[in-house]
């Protein structure tokens, strides 16, 4: 896999969350881009670059949310985008046989499944501070199947963000220089497939 | 040289530690992520630029201070009158409570505001026909004392009250109580004086002082046992050796409130 394109494109994306995303929100419901790069290079990477890219993009993605913890005191929360990255990306590796990963849609279809099981990972760091220090937790008091609806809605917005993405991504396919999968020349020709 | 570690446990493990650690012990992750972003910043700037330009942000409304101050006034001239309206209702319900209670007295109270004084002692009050007022209605003010009687003319929303201590035509019969036998009844008849009424008693049987109060059938049922006045000085008439000459000074007086209630007699107009 080409590290230095992942960090590149990673970083973009992580800044485009911050700063540009807000004006595709509906409601409460805030797309973010990341995930989909991460679903894209679960489904395409070797195997072993899958975790640590999902990790250190996850742990970029904690260093760039700002989060209110005990008595008011803002910080940034490690973990719950690199661990919840790294649980999705496990769900994920037993998938890529199953799923048409060259078409966009199941690059969308991946990282709603991952954003959500992120979103898990999410909200058991906050129950465990909630136990441990009782810190409130960013949702309304019983309003856990609330946030729960609330993390599928927005696993579902970063799925309709990563099919455009997916497809740009693709494009290029043969930069990411990942192994097997009809990855071809490169520039703007991007991915061929294997039967070609 | 990551693609060869299988798994970050190792760092997964020290994130997960820090994810439940105690915020005292995040404080650091602001600085490192301020040093993160520092290169980052201008194109961050670029994307709230870009949204901004895509979705601009509700304008938050001016605050207009001069008409925040005129709803203050507003609020305030308000909070006056509703003010003004519970001290006239309190004044309203103390009349009310102070008045004898006759129990075949057909009459309906309704407070009134004085609303101006005639130099004559008439007074305007500010209910009228529309409110079930008739001309001749007794007048009370706070302790059961008579004001007078509605007189003519009787406006649509507004009325005048002629002071009882004013009614010549009239020679109200009264019931003087508090004589030197305590609470012994004597009538009289009173002659209106302008500034209250004169009259002739046993001497014997009456006081300075002593309250007198209406009993004369040619008033409504209602303004019966109304204090009329107090007797306010007794003078010895020569050619009757047994009677006295009385003045009376009446109870009620222009400064005593500007509260009154009218005892009407009418029925409720139709609505």
């Amino acid at each position: 896999m080409n590290w230095v394109l992942y960090a590149i494109v990673g970083v973009v994306l992580v800044v485009l969350d911050a700063s540009f995303m807000q004006a595709l929100r509906l409601g409460e419901v805030w797309p973010a881009a990341v995930p989909g790069l991460v679903a894209f290079v679960s489904l395409w990477a070797a195997r072993p670059a899958v975790p640590w890219a999902a990790f250190l993009l996850g742990l970029l993605q904690d260093l760039s949310d700002p989060v209110v913890v005990a008595d008011g005191e803002v910080v940034r929360l490690l973990g719950p985008a690199s661990l919840g990255w790294l649980f999705g990306t496990a769900a994920l590796l037993p998938l890529r046989r199953v799923l048409l990963r060259r078409h966009p849609v199941a690059i969308g279809a991946a990282t709603v499944l991952l954003s959500f099981l992120a979103g898990l990972v999410w909200g058991a760091i906050w129950v465990a501070r909630s136990l441990l220090h009782g810190e409130a937790m960013p949702w309304p008091t019983g309003g856990g199947i609330g946030a729960i609806g609330e993390m599928g809605l927005d696993a579902v917005a970063d799925g309709l963000v990563a099919i455009p993405l997916a497809w740009l991504l693709m494009r290029v396919g043969a930069w990411w220089r990942f192994p097997g999968g009809g990855w071809s020349g490169g520039g703007s020709r991007g991915f061929q497939s294997r039967q070609r | 040289m990551l693609d060869r570690l299988r798994t970050p446990l190792l760092p997964a493990l020290v994130v997960a530690g820090l994810a439940i650690a105690p915020a005292r012990w995040l404080g650091w992750t602001n600085e490192a992520a301020s040093l993160l972003w520092l290169p980052l910043r201008p194109v961050a700037h670029l994307g709230v630029a870009a949204s901004s330009w895509l979705r601009p942000p509700t304008p938050v409304p001016v605050v207009d201070v001069a008409k925040l101050a005129e709803e203050r006034d507003e609020l305030l001239a308000l909070a006056q009158r509703l003010r003004a309206e519970l001290d006239a209702s309190r004044e309203a319900i103390a009349i009310l409570e102070g008045l004898p209670r006759p129990a075949e007295s057909p009459s309906r109270p309704i407070a009134a505001e004085v609303i101006a004084v005639e130099p004559s002692g008439i007074v305007s009050i500010n209910v009228g026909l529309r409110h079930g007022v008739s001309v001749g209605d007794p007048v009370v003010a706070a302790g059961g004392r008579l004001v007078g009687r509605i007189g003519d003319p009787l406006g649509i929303n507004a009325g005048v009250v002629v002071p009882a201590a004013r009614i010549g035509v009239a020679e109200p019969r009264v019931r003087i109580e508090g004589g030197s036998s305590g609470s012994e009844t004597v009538l009289c008849l009173l002659e209106p004086t302008g500034d209250g009424w004169r009259g002739e008693v046993a001497a014997t049987r009456v006081e300075t002082g002593a309250e007198v109060r209406l009993d004369d059938p040619a008033w409504p049922s209602s303004a019966q046992g109304l204090l009329l006045g107090r007797v306010a000085s007794l003078r010895d008439v020569p050619e009757r050796p047994l009677r006295a000459s009385i003045r009376v000074r009446p109870a009620w007086s222009i400064g005593d409130g500007r509260t009154l209630v009218v005892q009407r007699s009418a029925p409720d107009p139709t609505p």
